[in-house]
């Protein structure tokens, strides 16, 4: 090959050695690798002594002579901070005159990368420092694979030698064989149980050398079987030592796998059982034997293991239930069932306490089934006989003995003493016996011990009968005894006292007779001792009732008498005498009958004596004749006794009423005599108010069609008057009409579903002139939901509102009057509700709060002389709330004003029946003239009816009377009739109900109005009960005529002219009224296509001209601006529109004097924000 | 393979199921070596037998087994059986990703007796690349997609792993795109 030059450029180099240096002759730096650079912050021209030594080979200086010395040296370079050490080699560049140090970097761990954060692309590919770091990680983990390999192998060669320790060590043999069952080990255990050592035993099978004479030959076999087929066993066998001696041994092994699942092993430990077998044995035997002995004296023997609940049972215990020894099975569950039910809890009782370890032994009786379905007696006697190694119970035997004859006799003998105790306890007497001895002497022999009980002595304390005996009857006992001892054949009886300690005095019966005379000749009687108190307590107190039920008799004043059932008068007492003036000894011998008056004796039988014996009780006035032939009146109340033992008779008891009587009569008199003056009063007032409102009538009537007439200012003031004086005269007979019909209790309510905010805005519709009149705000802050409909009287709480609003107006001088209306939340099926009548007038003083609603009551008598009134609106307001189940307040300040707080529940009724209702009505303006009937006698009514109706557009007929009502009705087609009721020849209800009954249908159901001057509701319900469709009172408003008409012919209502008057406040946060277009309504002109076309005319020109004043405004053109806000006010003032009426009037002013432009400019911006509000509401209002 | 990869799935099936679940899964696949050394190689056979065994003891598939492994092989076994040598192959996923060839061509030499893959790196952009994988095993796809999720997690990068192309599907290699 020729000698070649390689040039390499800076990339190159870092490709190729990517750690190398190059230095200049004054061995600065001047080239510096890319991976060096990553390692040390080298700058160019840095001397290289600045961050390397050179630390072999080893050099006295460094400098060029001394570089050129090593240049086939590998030396190994160290930065200056001890960090990197880098191997390699030196080249001396001729032509560039430098030194080239080609170097690597050296590592001592592949750790160390991530330590100087290198990756492999910081090395040159062919550079294999990683791959000789890997290889050294992998020696690494490769001693590591060893490590844990060791480790594992030294465990596993320790736990095998400890395994070894056991096998070699057990105290139970081990052997090990091969897969033919050959030995091929045995430990020390085995060598000792089996007396041959390894060396003998191997090679051979256990059973060549083991099994004798003995052995049984079973399980030979069945080792041999287990073997062969590689299974496990476990068995006893007898084995034979080298010495020939005979042993037990229990033998268990099995076969030991390879990972092949191959048989290469059997392993086996066999342990010496011989003394356990032989203690076993033994034991077998003496149980035998004991079992021998115990069925040999007749009982059944047991045995129960409680760790395996198995059960043994001899064949002489199944004798004993019946069963042949295959009949009955040894399961302990089936013998416990055949446990009687009742007996079954003593046996699991004793259970619970061996296992429990609180007893050893148990004797115990019970009933068991026999086989025969009866049940015999057992006595159950058991022992434990060995324990767990816990000390648990293991086996317990015992025996059952049929005592059943044993019981049955026990039993017998224990109810035969049961029975006797219990009589001689409890029988209500002291059973006893007394001796009269041949010698003299006497006493008793035997006292039963519920002397006690009954008596309160004990028996020791009853045989010194002295010693307690009363006093007063010591006597009549020794003579008792005396008699009996003398005539043996007597009976013996006492009554007779005892004194006994803490219990007072104790009444005894003693009753005995002759029992048995003894040889020697004494006498034994035997007898009852019984406590007599009570009987004696109750004869003591029958003969003190006898007393005072004679008392009574003697001295009542009630007139008591017996009779027998034929009415034969049996006693009587002094008060009879005394009231009938006979003597006692006059009415022996007669009958009840014969002191009747002659008319009534006859009737006596049935009305009396029948029904005291069928019912057992009669009571009534009798009619009776004295001595002195005076008739009196006994009212009685007779009874049926019926005791036993007497014959059955009547007592009775009477009262002589005659006076009362006398004044009962009297006071029914007077007391029809008061009715019939009340009825007159009623009728007098029905009457008057009749009578009254006729002729009102016709007076309000035509004052109203006079006003409407030109008329004089003079004319037109006494017009006023008249009209005032005739509401005022009306207003005081409507109050007085109310007190009489509340006080008569003849007042009722209504129940009709309304609107309640309806029905308020037309009462106060009717108040709102009036207001005006007076210069007073009236307003209506209403806080009722929309469509609230609520059942009750609209009327009356119209009655009320009128009554406080028109107060209020009435007592206010200035300022406002206002109607707060709420539901309270209190209950949603009857909420109250409450209405608010705040004035600011002159208020009440707090003297006369307190009377404010007495009738006939005004809160002073100043107030009568300026205000009138008759004092009774408000009782009557107070009485309509009360009748509707609410409540009025009020609270007042003189000078300041007052409020009237009434409350009323209504309950709330569905909001649908009056919305449909008012779907289905129309404009009444729009309604077609109707044909209208008006029978009236009156002809100054006739004409107001006329008038008005005819003012609306209909066709009015007039009727004299009812007859002739009907004939027209009969003749002519009407859509309404105003029925007068009291006409001459015929009235309006028997008119009515001829019309009703016409045979063409359709004139038979011609609505039907009342026109009545009555005023009492049930003369209402005979007009409806007549067929008659509404009524109107007299004197009427054209207003209520036109209302009852409206509602009869179901016209439309009339829209509200008074809501936009108020401020509404139906929701807290409703927005203001943006406009008020009752300006425009008050000219007549409220008709709604007039409304559109006014409102539609507005929004065009008015929005026209703001935008016009907005160039205007921007202009400063006073003149123009001028002449739009003139042309602008009047027509914001006719549509109401509050908010922009001032600052527009502002601007014109401003304008007209050509100054304030800044001013102007602010007002013209409230004005046109103010304005879109407006017209956005009034197309959205009116749809547009 | 190298004994290396089936201590690394007892090593897992330990850490993650314990030992009862391991003896189970020694005891049915029949492989019949109690120790493997990590530098000796065995038949690929005993790492499938593993593997479809592990899948059959745990409940789980042999996809899951052999991404759980992947996962198991860059996390625990390469950070503890090669220390800082893994984060060699480079400073971040992407740069490691673009090493892969080179890395696994250095350590050919290193394994004689391995078979090793081969890797290419291709449609390189800023957050992701296309890892074509050659083999001459069938069936390991899932243990490089575990491996890519391992590098992932190791680099501390959320990664989406694409399965472009497959031999099941007649083509001659893999290619995932791996996402990050």
């Amino acid at each position: 090959m020729g000698d070649f030059k390689l040039y390499l450029d800076t990339n190159g180099m870092n490709r190729l050695f990517p750690f190398h240096l190059l230095l200049n002759q004054q061995l600065a730096i001047e080239q510096v690798g890319r991976s060096m650079l990553k390692l040390l912050a080298i700058e160019q021209n840095d001397p290289f002594e600045k961050h390397f030594t050179i630390f072999r080979p080893h050099m006295e200086a460094l400098n060029p002579a001394s570089l050129h010395g090593i240049l086939d040296q590998i030396f190994i370079l160290v930065s200056n901070d001890g960090k990197q050490k880098f191997r390699g080699q030196l080249e001396y560049l001729e032509e560039e005159k430098k030194w080239l140090f080609l170097l690597k970097i050296w590592l001592d761990d592949i750790n160390d990368l991530t330590t100087k954060n290198l990756t492999f692309t910081d090395f040159s590919i062919a550079d294999p420092t990683i791959d000789l770091l890997h290889l050294l990680q992998s020696q690494q983990n490769v001693t590591k694979d060893l490590e844990k390999l060791l480790n594992n192998y030294n465990r596993q060669k320790k736990e095998l030698e400890y395994l070894s320790l056991i096998a070699q060590e057990t105290i139970q043999g081990v052997i090990v064989a091969n897969a033919e069952g050959k030995i091929i080990w045995i430990n020390k255990a085995f060598e000792k149980i089996t007396g041959y050592t390894l060396a003998e035993s191997k090679g051979k099978t256990p059973g060549s050398f083991l099994q004798g004479k003995d052995t049984n030959p079973e399980t030979v076999l069945y080792l041999r079987k287990q073997i062969s087929n590689f299974q496990p066993f476990d068995c006893e066998i007898i084995n034979y030592s080298k010495d020939g001696e005979a042993y037990w041994v229990k033998i268990s092994g099995q076969p030991i796998y390879d990972k092949s699942g191959k048989v290469v092993r059997f392993f086996a430990m066999e342990e010496n059982i011989s003394a356990r077998v032989e203690a076993e044995q033994k034991i077998k035997k003496a149980e035998e034997r004991w079992q021998f002995a115990l069925e040999g004296s007749g009982e059944g023997v047991w045995e129960y293991n409680f760790q395996t609940e198995e059960v043994f049972f001899s064949p002489q215990y199944k004798k004993m239930l019946g069963y042949e020894d295959h009949e009955f099975a040894n399961k302990s569950a089936e013998w416990f069932s055949r446990i009687h039910p009742e007996d079954q809890p003593l046996l699991k009782e004793t259970d619970q306490a061996y296992e429990a370890g609180l007893i050893n032994n148990h004797e115990r009786e019970y009933r068991i089934l026999h086989k025969n379905g009866q049940y015999i007696w057992i006595l159950d006697r058991g022992t434990i006989i060995s324990r767990t190694g816990d000390g648990k119970p293991k086996i317990l035997i015992g025996t059952h003995t049929d005592i059943t004859q044993r019981k049955i006799d026990s039993i017998a003998l224990e109810q035969s003493e049961k029975k006797f105790r219990s009589l001689s306890e409890n029988i209500p007497g002291v059973v006893y016996e007394y001796v009269f001895k041949a010698d003299g002497t006497q006493a008793f022999t035997f006292i039963s011990p519920s002397i006690e009980k009954i008596i309160g002595l004990t028996v020791a304390e009853f045989r010194q009968t002295d010693k307690y005996l009363h006093p007063d009857d010591t006597e009549q006992l020794l003579l008792k005894l005396k008699n009996t001892r003398l005539n043996k054949s007597s009976h013996f009886e006492l009554d007779a006292r005892l004194i006994i300690p803490g219990k007072g005095i104790i009444w005894h019966n003693s009753a005995s007779t002759f029992s048995y005379e003894t040889e020697n000749g004494d006498l034994y009687y035997t007898g009852i001792i019984t406590n007599i108190t009570e009987k004696k307590n109750i004869e003591e107190k029958l003969a003190l009732n006898e007393k005072r039920y004679r008392d009574l008799f003697n001295y009542s004043q009630a007139l008591i008498c017996t009779h027998d059932l034929k009415g034969e008068i049996l006693s009587v007492n002094p008060a009879i005498c005394e009231a009938l003036g006979y003597e006692e000894q006059e009415f022996k011998g007669k009958n009840l009958m014969d002191f009747l008056p002659e008319e009534n004796k006859a009737i006596f039988q049935e009305h009396y004596l029948d029904i005291v014996i069928k019912e057992g009780k009669a009571k009534g006035v009798f009619p009776i004749v004295s001595k002195s032939k005076r008739k009196l009146a006994l009212l009685f109340q007779n009874f049926k006794v019926e005791e036993p033992g007497s014959d059955t008779y009547i007592i009775g008891f009477s009262q002589d009423i005659t006076d009362r009587i006398k004044a009962e009569k009297e006071l029914m008199l007077a007391k029809e005599a008061t009715e019939k003056a009340s009825k007159a009063k009623e009728i007098f007032l029905a009457n008057m108010s009749h009578e009254i409102r006729t002729p009102m009538n016709g007076i309000m009537g035509i004052s109203g069609l006079l006003e409407k007439t030109e008329l004089s200012p003079k004319q037109k003031k006494y017009t006023k008057l008249i009209i005032e004086s005739g509401n005022k005269l009306l207003h005081i007979v409507n109050d007085i009409l109310d007190i009489t019909k509340i006080e008569s209790g003849h007042f009722s309510l209504e129940s009709t579903s309304f609107d309640l905010a309806d029905m308020i805005h037309s009462t106060l519709q009717a108040f709102q002139f009036r207001a005006e009149d007076n210069g007073i705000e009236l307003s209506f802050r209403n806080a009722i939901k929309k469509d609230t409909i609520v059942e009750g009287d609209p009327y009356r709480l119209g009655q009320v509102l009128n009554n406080l609003i028109g107060n209020a107006i009435k007592f206010t001088r200035e300022g406002s009057v206002t109607l707060y209306a709420a539901q309270l939340a209190d209950s949603d099926t009857m909420p109250n509700f409450e209405f608010r009548v705040t004035d600011t007038g002159i208020g009440i003083s707090e003297e006369s709060l307190g009377s404010i609603f007495d009738q006939f009551t005004q809160a002073s008598a100043d107030i009568t002389r300026k205000y009138g009134g008759t004092g009774l609106g408000l009782s009557i307001c107070k009485s309509l709330i009360e009748m509707q189940g609410g409540s009025i307040k009020v609270e007042s300040k003189l000078h300041e004003g007052t409020s009237f707080i009434v409350r009323i529940p209504y309950k709330l009724s569905n909001t649908d029946v009056i919305k449909d209702e008012l779907e289905k009505l129309g404009d009444y303006k729009k309604v077609v003239p109707k044909n209208i009937l008006v029978a009236e006698d009156v002809p100054v009514n006739q004409l107001i009816a006329r008038h008005l109706l005819e003012g609306w557009g209909h066709h009015v007929s007039i009727a004299e009377n009812g007859k002739q009502a009907v004939q027209l009705v009969e003749n002519t087609s009407f859509d309404l009739i105003l029925m007068d009721i009291h006409m001459p020849e015929m009235n309006g209800l028997d008119a009515t109900q001829i019309i009703r009954n016409l045979p063409d249908s359709r004139k038979a159901a011609i609505p039907i109005i009342a026109v009545t001057a009555a005023a009492f509701k049930d003369e209402i319900d005979r007009y409806r009960a007549a067929g008659m469709d509404d009524y109107i009172t007299k004197p009427y408003t054209e207003e209520k005529l036109f209302e009852v008409i409206r509602k009869v012919l179901k016209l439309s209502q009339k829209e509200p002219i008074f809501k936009e008057n108020l401020i509404e406040m139906i929701e807290t946060n409703q927005p203001e009224a943006l406009y008020d277009l009752s300006g425009l309504e008050s000219l007549g002109l409220a008709d709604k296509d007039f409304l559109l076309q006014m409102i539609t005319l507005f929004l065009n020109n008015t929005s026209a001209d703001l935008e016009k004043l907005d160039i205007a405004v921007s202009e400063n053109n006073m003149d123009s601006i001028f002449q739009l806000t003139h042309r602008m006010r009047s027509a914001i003032q006719s549509m109401g529109i509050q908010s922009v009426a001032e600052p527009i009037k502002k601007i014109e002013a401003h304008s007209k004097l050509k100054q304030h432009p800044e001013e102007i400019a602010a007002l013209f911006q409230e004005v046109k924000k103010n304005l879109l509000l407006v017209f956005n509401q009034l197309k959205k209002d009116y749809a547009l | 393979m190298y004994g290396i990869v089936n201590n690394a799935i007892e090593e897992m099936v330990l850490q993650n199921f314990g030992e009862d679940k391991w003896a189970e899964i020694k005891k049915r696949s029949k492989v019949d070596i109690d120790f493997f050394l990590s530098n000796e190689p065995y038949d690929d056979a005993i790492t499938y037998d593993l593997a479809t065994t592990a899948a059959d003891v745990l409940g789980i598939t042999v996809s899951e087994v052999l991404i759980a492994f992947g996962e198991h092989w860059i996390l625990k076994t390469g950070k503890e059986r090669y220390g800082g040598l893994l984060k060699t192959g480079g400073e971040s996923l992407r740069a490691f990703l673009l090493n892969l060839p080179n890395f696994h061509n250095r350590i050919m030499l290193l394994y004689p007796k391995l078979t090793p893959p081969e890797f290419k790196i291709s449609n390189i952009e800023e957050r992701s690349v296309h890892v074509h994988y050659f083999s001459k095993r069938e069936g390991l796809q899932d243990f490089v997609k575990g491996l890519l999720q391992g590098l992932g997690k190791l680099y501390e990068t959320a990664t989406i792993i694409t399965l472009l192309q497959s031999r099941n599907d007649g083509e001659n290699h893999e290619i995932f795109k791996v996402n990050w």
